[in-house]
């Protein structure tokens, strides 16, 4: 499983190469980095349908990480990626609109890693079942 | 005048008519006072007609010397010459008589006698007697001013003495004569008429006939402006006077050059001769002779402005003259007398004195010809006295109201300063009195300058507090990262510890040296996020500090954008709805300029600030297509002339800043107060106001500028610009 991560944070990368270096060694997950909306879009357009789940920062200097996710869900609708907002403003307008514009999951900084796997393992799960 | 003398003359020679040698001389007297007493040893000598003529000798020479012994010797003699019958010796008592009480000056009772005898002589038929007694006559009515009565007395003399041949009376005749045209002051006359009287008293060897010629000759040179002349007949008088021992031809002569010198302007001189004339004068209780040297001291000391003295002395003088009743003495008192007052600015004595010489000046110039002439003389110098007196007069009374004016003025220019002065103490008790006030005042306007700066002081710092608390959501959210990564990747660390110690159990040391490394790895991210919040509180503190601080070179760029999230986040923290697009558009080139950064950083925020807030607010009131959008851009320009080829962005030129939004614009009728301090639009209680105040006055401490460009409805615009 592919997942492309979006935030401005440069270490963000070794954080979570650090918190999920089990996995990666297991190879049952594989991630991607961009440090911004625009570059997040570089990367999809060269890598079509590689990434299967996209975890996004909202509040990035340029394209906002909700720009992002309005982007991705109109663009790759088939099959659409997961996308997952994280934000450190749990605030129900940002929610509301991360839905809106078709998130599949919300998460607030610091970022819960025994969660994320979780939903990681669900969504593999589900898309295992899916797919 | 000066002239008495030759009526004594015409008394000497009366003596001599009545048959007594022309010789008597002073010397004289002790032979007949010797004869006398020979003749008072005989019997029943007061009825010896040789006894009666030889006290009548004596008298004679006593009347013009010693007035009163004549006086004293011939008090029987008349009645005695009556009672034998001897009319002669009765007549000649008479006479000499006559004589004394006019050297005394007491001329009418003079004139009695005179009239006696002369009416004795007629009745006797004594011609002899006739012209001398005439001529006596009228010496007493020149004495008394009656010049015409006077000229008529001397001519009938003259005739009488002419038919007797009486050459003594004939000189003493023309010698009155003379002296009555000098009074006149017909002087060719009266030098002809003098002349005259010397060559007949040369030809009678009278001594005394030509001293008093000479000395007649003399005043009338003076008269004539000819002092030089008159001096030398004067001294031939004097020196004859002195050698044949003539007293009274010796005071005569005295008090003349005592004139002389006066008109010569030989003061000293004058002085000696008048007080010589006035001892030997009263010595001979000569009373003419004495007022003649009084009127002398009189004139010399008025002429040298002792008026003082010359008023003691002309008083005498008039005293003398008026016991006299001599008509020219009195008039030439009253002349020196009104003269002097004149001088001594006494204008009513001076007129009084005046008037008086006026009537005698009158009286005596009164021959039948001469008198509308002398009238009208007298009356034109008076007048012209008058005149003069009432112009001095009318200057003294101009004198006096100008005093008075003066005085009047004076009193009020007093009155005014006084009330000024008053005034200006009152004026100056008001002033006083507004100073205290206004030092009061300016004292308690200082100490509220004070206040208000304490205030203003503590409205800076609230401002920054304000604007620290704004910033403190977006500092927590800033510090937040950091310590996201440090918490994270210590837990990492604790993880990897935890596998190391397995691996280590396993042995497998390649995997240790993994471990390792990543620990090591993490360790520094921990550190390096740890100073990432330390240097983000640092910042904050250094926002909230008091005081100014020093420039350094600062990367604009940077600076803007770190405002840009505190702004952000800080806005966020506050409120989460909050969300707004923002765009940056930073020039590569804008590089370092000297500010004061967090200075600056502080303008910056508040920027941006307003413009989150602009946005925000128009959200509330716009529809869903609207989207908030702040902007923050910088660019370089280089100024025309300043840059340096090669060297561009380096020096010169100047930075802009700015911070657009699109919310509704400033509107333009408060574009002009948003600099003001305490100027706010926001709801009471959010905004203290001074937020652009400040950093107006912050971007003027750097020399630079901050502008606004508002498009109303359209969104604002903030431009800092500072000088590289």
């Amino acid at each position: 499983m592919k997942i492309l991560v979006v935030d401005d944070e440069r270490d963000i990368q070794m954080l979570f190469e650090q918190r999920f270096r089990k996995e990666i060694r297991e190879k049952s997950v594989e991630f991607v980095f961009a440090f911004s909306g625009e570059d997040a879009l570089t990367y999809l357009n060269l890598h079509e349908h590689e990434a299967v789940l996209i975890l996004s920062d909202i509040n990035m200097p340029g394209m906002s990480g909700l720009e992002l996710l309005e982007h991705i869900k109109q663009k790759y609708s088939k099959p659409p990626p997961v996308v997952m907002m994280i934000t450190a403003y749990g605030d129900t307008t940002n929610y509301n609109t991360a839905m809106e514009l078709g998130a599949d999951d919300f998460l607030t900084k610091p970022v819960d890693f025994k969660l994320l796997k979780e939903k990681l393992k669900i969504d593999s799960d589900g898309k295992n079942i899916s797919g | 005048m000066k002239c008495f003398l030759p009526f004594k003359l015409l008394l000497v020679l009366m003596n001599v008519a009545s048959s007594f040698t022309i010789t008597a001389q002073p010397g004289d007297l002790t032979v007949l006072k010797q004869k006398l007493r020979v003749l008072e040893l005989r019997k029943d000598h007061t009825i010896d007609t040789a006894y009666i003529n030889t006290i009548n000798q004596v008298a004679f020479l006593y009347a013009d010397r010693s007035p009163d012994s004549a006086f004293a010797i011939l008090k029987d003699i008349p009645g005695k010459s009556a009672a034998i019958g001897y009319f002669t010796g009765e007549t000649e008592s008479y006479k000499i008589l006559g004589n004394a009480l006019q050297t005394k000056g007491d001329f009418d009772k003079a004139l009695e006698y005179y009239e006696r005898a002369y009416q004795l002589a007629d009745e006797k038929k004594y011609r002899n007697m006739l012209p001398a007694l005439l001529g006596n006559i009228g010496l007493i009515y020149f004495n008394k001013g009656n010049y015409p009565v006077s000229l008529q007395k001397l001519y009938a003399s003259l005739k009488a003495a002419e038919a007797t041949k009486d050459k003594l009376v004939i000189r003493s005749s023309l010698n009155n004569i003379g002296t009555i045209h000098f009074y006149q002051g017909k002087m060719e006359e009266a030098e002809l008429a003098y002349q005259k009287t010397l060559d007949l008293s040369k030809e009678l060897s009278d001594t005394s006939g030509v001293i008093l010629a000479y000395n007649n000759l003399g005043e009338v040179n003076l008269e004539q402006n000819n002092p030089a002349k008159a001096l030398g007949h004067l001294t031939l008088a004097y020196n004859l006077a002195s050698i044949k021992n003539v007293p009274d031809m010796l005071v005569a002569v005295t008090n003349t050059l005592g004139d002389t010198y006066f008109r010569l302007d030989s003061t000293k001189e004058a002085i000696t001769y008048f007080n010589t004339g006035l001892r030997l004068s009263k010595e001979q209780g000569n009373a003419r002779a004495t007022c003649k040297a009084f009127l002398g001291l009189a004139k010399v000391q008025n002429k040298q402005g002792l008026y003082k003295e010359a008023l003691v002395n002309a008083m005498e003088a008039l005293r003398k003259a008026n016991e006299m009743g001599q008509a020219q003495l009195l008039r030439d008192s009253y002349e020196i007398a009104a003269d002097i007052y004149e001088n001594m600015g006494d204008g009513n004595n001076a007129i009084k004195y005046y008037r008086n010489y006026n009537l005698y000046a009158d009286s005596l110039v009164s021959i039948e010809n001469e008198r509308a002439a002398a009238n009208y003389k007298a009356g034109y110098e008076f007048s012209k006295k008058e005149l003069q007196f009432a112009r001095k007069s009318l200057q003294q009374r101009w004198l006096i109201f100008s005093a008075c004016a003066a005085l009047i003025s004076l009193l009020i220019i007093l009155w005014l300063v006084i009330r000024n002065r008053k005034r200006l103490t009152l004026t100056y008790k008001d002033l006083q009195h507004k100073k205290e006030l206004i030092e009061e005042q300016k004292r308690k306007a200082e100490e509220t300058l004070v206040q208000l700066k304490a205030t203003q002081a503590q409205l800076i710092q609230s401002e920054k507090m304000a604007s620290l608390g704004e910033l403190t959501a977006g500092i927590a959210h800033e510090i937040q990262n950091p310590l996201n990564f440090v918490n994270n990747f210590s837990e990492v660390n604790s993880e990897l510890i935890d596998e190391l110690v397995e691996e280590a159990v396993k042995g497998n040391l390649q995997e240790i040296q993994s471990i390792a490394k990543e620990i090591k790895e993490n360790e520094q991210r921990i550190n390096h996020h740890g100073k990432r919040a330390d240097a983000i509180v640092k910042g904050m503190l250094q926002h909230s500090r008091k005081g100014s601080d020093l420039k350094e070179a600062t990367d604009i760029n940077k600076l803007a954008d770190e405002y840009l999230r505190l702004a952000y986040h800080g806005l966020r923290a506050k409120d989460k709805s909050f969300n707004a697009t923002l765009k940056t558009d930073f020039d590569k080139n804008a590089g370092n300029i000297n500010i004061v950064p967090h200075d600056i950083g502080r303008v910056i925020l508040n920027l941006i600030t307003n413009a989150f807030y602009a946005v925000g607010d128009k959200v509330q009131s716009a529809g869903s297509d609207y989207q908030p959008t702040v902007t923050v851009s910088t660019k370089r320009t280089s100024l025309p002339g300043k840059s340096h080829p090669g060297l561009s962005g380096e020096t010169g030129g100047e930075v802009s800043i700015t911070v657009t939004d699109n919310g509704n614009g400033v509107p333009q009728k408060i574009v002009d107060k948003i600099f003001q301090p305490f100027f706010t639009t926001k709801p009471t209680g959010q905004g203290t106001g001074l937020g652009l105040s400040l950093s107006y006055d912050i971007v003027k401490a750097h020399g630079g500028e901050l502008k606004v460009v508002t498009n109303p409805g359209e969104g604002a615009g903030f431009i800092i610009i500072l000088p590289v």
